[in-house]
């Protein structure tokens, strides 16, 4: 019984201590995120520019579906494909203002690695796609 | 007794057989011709000095009884001449002379016989002045001698008893000098006294005359009877009788007196008359020389014949002339021609022309026209009318301007325009028909001559019975009476150089039209046109200025399937040339009618009440939009127009629509449209079309659209029937027009560029779904390529709404659609019900029942056929509720179950406030909490376009119980699982991870909130 409460005790410790030492493990940084990004016909931009609230601009495109990177033009940062975003640990949060309204899409998209060149996100529930950096910012 | 008689008379006999016999040994024994002959031929030597020969001279006395005669035989005279024709100047075989010598010697010259005859002539004047007939010798002191005798011996009087005869059998005349020659052959020239007078006879035959190269006789037969009749012994005033001068066939006679007071001074008084035969103008013609026939064409045959009756009177002298009257007519009259410009003969031509001849004062000369007559065929004119001014007043005799004032009577059988009328290869031109009526002229000769049409007056007044024409097989026109009436110039035209101008009028009681090619027939009835025509008859750039008004009593027009009657049809028209060379043309026009009805096929009826529409536009032909090229002002007012519309179930109605437009300003008066059970009103302004489509500026407006009341129901429904209309109708197209069909390219609507226009809507109330929606109101705009819907707010039993949409199309396969929706107060059941995509969305949505606020915004792209791109998709949608009621149901049975809830029938919420956003192809629902009896539970989850979602439930309390429910609607799976939402509702422990959804929702639920207009009670 005694040894019981010993290892009790000695679980409840190690439980306490890894848990009091668990810390987030952060996937890359900001600057590495910062560029032009491509996956196939999807292009992801991460600029530096500040947006406000710690957001910086971003915007995205899909060539597949007739999307052009001029067509961003002249949107003023509303709409289409632009976003505010700032990195978390293991996220990116994304805030989409609509054109029409100022309200706001806003999602965490999630990361699963990240380097200067290559990068794994999921935009949707862990449907993870690989992106390439074609360009630094 | 009768011895003595027997005595005396035999005694008598005796003497007188005595003288008798010492008168003829007088004559054949004493004075023989052997003797007389040599005599008279030396003093003929005389005076000859030419070649001469004298063949018998003798004496006569019984053939001038009682006087003695002097008979020449032979006389003849030959002068050889270079160059003319016959040696012989004259030849006379027989002249006999009668002359009473005693009487002659006191002073009384008595002629008993004078006679020439048989004789011949040849007169010669070379080309060098030569002549052949100057043969006499005269001494030159002979003229004094003479006056000396004429002293003693006296002419005191001449009678003849017995009339002076010329015959001659040749005479010819050649002056080579002025290229003249002349002829007459077989002539006889009588000079009678008779009482108091003197008889002229002439008759030549064989009469020739020749000017160069023109025959101006050629073996005319002349003869002239001219009877003198001193009225008196002082010889002032003689009587002409009834003279006659005939050439050929064309006599002419004269009669009256001439009188003077000195023959030999001049001064005659003269009254006299002329007539003629009817001169027949074949034979007229041929008289002429030839080389004037030649002028006359080969194609026209003329005939008839002419006839002139003239007075002269007055006197005759250095300053003053007789006035002459003269009448031509001109009667059976025929021409016939063969010509391509006239192919008409004229079988009946008549006139009567009176010409007044005034040289003294010659502006009184004057011609009048009592009648001038001609047919062909079923067609004739009958002119009348006076011409004066006729000569100048100057001294010489000049053609003055002659002012012409004609009247015609005019009968024409139309179908004798058609050589005339304009022709097309293999197509038909024709028209038929009479046409009666007068035609008036009033002219200067001048204007005709120097085409200064502009001064010629002319009226007329023309009836046109049965009239069918046909132009080149695509224009019909059929009239059963037209009556035109015209004038020229205007009635209130001043006077312009060059400016042709006309009124005209013309009265319709039927008149059918068609155009074949178009297909448009078109019966009128009682109808009016007036029109006023103004044309630069020099300047062919310069448009006619017509000014036109229309009067229909009643006009039934088709144009294939399109049909229009209309009652009391008014209109005009002014078009005008303007711009500095007035060649642009300028349109002002107006149309107005009573009643107006008009159909297409058996889908669509339309009537109107009273309508009029006025309009103004100027044509710009350098502009290449119909708007720019007429820059039209147009006034419209309807009033009470009614339609049928086979596809529509309810009629359309338009009770008045009044508006004005030009390129610079559409105004929008008032207008009405009442289409089943709504209604609908349109006013305001458009500004600047002409300067946006000239793309100089954008385009501007500002309109308000008011309803009393809208049934979108109704409208959705007739939308959807006439779209199935349509489609059925499409079903039975051939395959070929369901591919052409299928090929064709989508058209997008693209929001035009440049445009800035405002729609306030005003709607009282309108039937939407199951709603009755009240105030709805807001602003429809096109901006910058934009077509916005903003902030539009109603009111509905469920909720108070408001709108904001947005469209708009920066390429043709990339077009923005947008929305901002705000509904407060709106009860969750009616939300589903109005927006029944929301349940696939939020499908918890439906077990609830209370008020809430509703948020949605979203916005995507698609492309040219509307379809969706995903990647474009971005949405944010808010739903807050408080006391909310859970309704029981199937799927709340099997969570129930799992979760332990108790199964009330009413389970009460404290509130509840969900966001989701849409990107992309995924609509996440963020965690969100409800509480309902004693417990708590979170919700939230994923759901995809394709209908596949994946959902978490958290029981937060009385104890921790997860469930995750994913799968499809058709494929449902609901399973245990691990509370995930405990953290973010119960913040025990609350870490970065859980309060992201917080943070994300408190994001979306803020921005969405930031434009709304509307509150909650």
């Amino acid at each position: 019984m005694k040894k019981f409460f010993q290892f009790a005790t000695f679980l409840v410790v190690i439980i306490i201590a890894f848990a009091s030492c668990k810390k987030d493990k952060e996937i890359g940084t900001r600057e590495q995120l910062i560029g032009r990004w491509q996956s196939g016909q999807e292009y992801l931009v991460f600029y530096d520019e500040d947006a406000g609230d710690g957001y910086a601009w971003g915007k995205e495109w899909n060539e597949a579906q007739g999307v052009l990177e001029s067509d961003l033009e002249g949107e003023d940062y509303h709409g289409n494909g632009w976003f505010r975003w700032k990195k978390g640990d293991d996220y990116i949060r994304v805030a989409a203002q609509l054109s029409i309204t100022e309200a706001e899409a806003a999602l965490d998209w999630t990361l699963n690695s990240l380097t200067d060149t290559q990068m794994s996100l999921a935009q949707k529930n862990k449907q993870y796609k690989t992106y390439n950096k074609i360009a630094s910012e | 007794m009768k011895k003595a008689l027997k005595i005396i008379g035999i005694s008598l006999a005796s003497l007188v057989g005595l003288l008798l016999l010492i008168v003829g040994i007088a004559c054949y024994m004493v004075f023989t011709p052997k003797r007389l002959t040599p005599i008279v031929s030396d003093v003929a030597a005389d005076y000859l000095t030419c070649e001469h020969e004298l063949k018998e001279v003798n004496l006569t006395f019984f053939r001038t009884f009682p006087y003695f005669g002097v008979e020449v035989k032979g006389l003849l005279v030959k002068n050889p001449t270079e160059g003319a024709p016959s040696d012989t100047v004259l030849y006379v075989p027989d002249i006999v002379v009668g002359v009473d010598i005693k009487q002659a010697i006191d002073g009384h010259i008595i002629v008993k016989e004078f006679a020439l005859n048989d004789v011949e002539a040849n007169i010669y004047i070379g080309a060098d002045g030569q002549t052949n007939f100057d043969v006499l010798r005269l001494p030159a002191d002979t003229t004094e001698e003479t006056d000396t005798t004429a002293g003693s011996w006296q002419l005191k009087s001449i009678k003849l008893e017995e009339p002076l005869q010329v015959g001659l059998s040749k005479v010819a005349f050649i002056d080579e000098k002025d290229s003249l020659s002349a002829s007459l052959l077989t002539t006889r020239l009588t000079l009678a006294q008779w009482r108091q007078g003197y008889q002229l006879d002439l008759t030549a035959n064989g009469v020739s005359c020749r000017m160069g190269d023109t025959q101006w006789a050629d073996s005319l037969q002349l003869t002239l009877s001219l009877p003198v009749t001193p009225t008196d012994d002082t010889y002032q005033r003689i009587q002409l009788g009834d003279v006659s001068l005939a050439i050929n066939e064309f006599a002419i006679a004269l009669t009256g007196d001439i009188a003077a007071d000195d023959w030999t001074k001049g001064g005659y008084d003269c009254n006299l008359t002329l007539n003629t035969n009817p001169w027949r103008i074949s034979s007229a013609i041929a008289l002429l020389p030839s080389q004037y026939q030649s002028l006359i064409p080969k194609q026209i045959e003329a005939d008839g014949t002419v006839s002139l009756e003239a007075q002269l009177s007055g006197r005759y002298d250095s300053v003053s002339m007789p006035i002459a009257n003269a009448r031509l007519r001109l009667t059976d009259a025929a021409g016939h021609y063969d010509l391509k410009v006239l192919p008409y003969n004229f079988d009946d031509i008549q006139a009567d022309i009176q010409a007044n001849v005034n040289l003294n004062d010659k502006s009184q000369t004057n011609l009048t026209v009592h009648r001038l007559y001609a047919r062909t065929g079923e067609t004739s004119i009958n002119a009348k009318g006076t011409a004066t001014n006729i000569l100048k007043n100057s001294k010489e005799i000049a053609l003055g301007n002659p002012v012409c004032n004609l009247t015609a009577d005019l009968k024409m059988l139309l179908a004798d325009a058609n050589y005339f009328l304009p022709k097309q290869e293999n197509t038909k031109t024709a028209v038929e028909g009479t046409m009666t009526g007068k035609v008036s002229v009033l002219t200067t000769l001048n204007d005709i001559t120097e085409q200064r049409f502009e001064k010629v007056k002319m009226n007329g007044d023309l009836t046109i019975n049965g009239l069918d024409a046909i132009y080149t097989d695509s224009i019909i026109a059929k009239a059963e009476q037209l009556h035109i009436l015209f004038s020229a110039p205007r009635k209130q035209q001043k006077e312009k150089a060059d400016i042709l101008s006309a009124d005209c009028q013309m009265e319709m009681q039927t008149v059918n039209a068609r155009l074949l090619a178009q297909d448009i027939n078109a019966y009128i009835t009682k109808g009016t046109v007036t029109a006023g025509i103004e044309l630069n008859r020099k300047d062919t750039t310069q448009l006619p200025t017509i000014d036109a008004t229309l009067h229909l009593g009643h006009i039934n027009a088709r144009m294939d399937t399109i049909k229009a009657i209309a009652d009391a049809l008014r209109g005009t028209a002014h078009i005008e040339g303007v711009g500095k060379k007035k060649s642009i043309p300028r349109l002002i026009a107006s149309l107005s009618a009573d009643t107006l009805n008009a159909a297409m096929g058996q889908g669509l009826k339309a009537a109107t009440g009273k309508m009029s529409i006025e309009a103004d536009a100027t044509y710009r032909k350098e502009a290449d939009n119909i708007l720019l090229k007429w820059n039209p002002r147009i006034r419209m007012d309807l009033k009470n127009g009614t339609t049928d519309i086979a596809a529509l179930d309810v009629p359309l109605d338009i009770p008045r629509i009044r508006f004005n437009y030009s390129n610079q300003l559409f105004t929008i008066d008032t207008s009405h449209i009442v289409l089943g059970n709504s209604d609908f009103s349109l006013a305001g302004e458009v500004k600047q079309l002409g300067k946006w489509l000239r793309k100089e500026d954008e385009l501007l407006g500002d309109l308000r659209f008011t309803s009393k009341h809208t049934d979108v129901n109704q409208i959705i429904e007739l939308v959807n029937s006439f779209t199935a209309d349509n489609d059925s109708t499409s079903d039975k197209t051939t395959k070929k027009e369901v591919q052409t069909d299928s090929t064709k390219k989508a058209e997008p609507f693209i929001v035009p560029q440049r445009v800035n226009l405002q729609l306030l809507t005003v709607i009282r109330s309108a039937d939407i779904f199951n709603e009755h929606l009240k105030n709805v109101g807001g602003k429809l705009y096109i901006q910058d390529g934009k077509l916005i819907l903003e902030e539009m707010g109603f009111i509905c039993e469920a909720a108070k709404l408001q709108l904001t949409a947005m469209y708009r199309t920066p390429r043709r396969n990339h077009i923005y659609v947008g929305l901002d929706y705000h509904m407060v107060d709106i009860d969750l059941q009616q939300l589903i019900s109005m927006i029944p995509q929301l349940d696939t969305l939020v499908p918890m949505l439906k077990s609830f029942r209370g008020k809430a606020q509703f948020h949605i915004a979203a916005e995507t792209y698609v492309n040219e056929k509307y379809e969706l791109k995903t990647s474009t998709l971005r949405g944010a949608c808010s739903i807050e509720g408080k006391d909310l009621v859970l309704i029981d149901g199937d799927t709340f049975r099997k969570m129930s179950k799992i979760l332990m809830f108790s199964t009330k029938t009413e389970n009460k919420f404290d509130s509840i406030s969900a966001q989701i956003v849409a990107y992309k192809d995924q609509v996440t629902v963020y965690p969100f909490c409800v509480s309902i009896d004693n417990y708590m539970a979170a919700l939230g989850g994923t759901h995809n376009l394709d209908m596949t979602f994946n959902y978490h439930v958290s029981l937060l309390k009385p104890l921790y119980i997860g469930v995750d429910v994913g799968g499809s609607i058709d494929n449902l799976s609901i399973k245990p699982a691990k509370c995930r939402y405990a953290k973010d509702f119960r913040p025990i422990i609350r870490r970065d991870t859980e309060t992201r959804s917080a943070e994300l929702r408190q994001m979306v639920s803020s921005s969405l909130k930031k434009n709304l207009k509307i509150t909650g009670e």
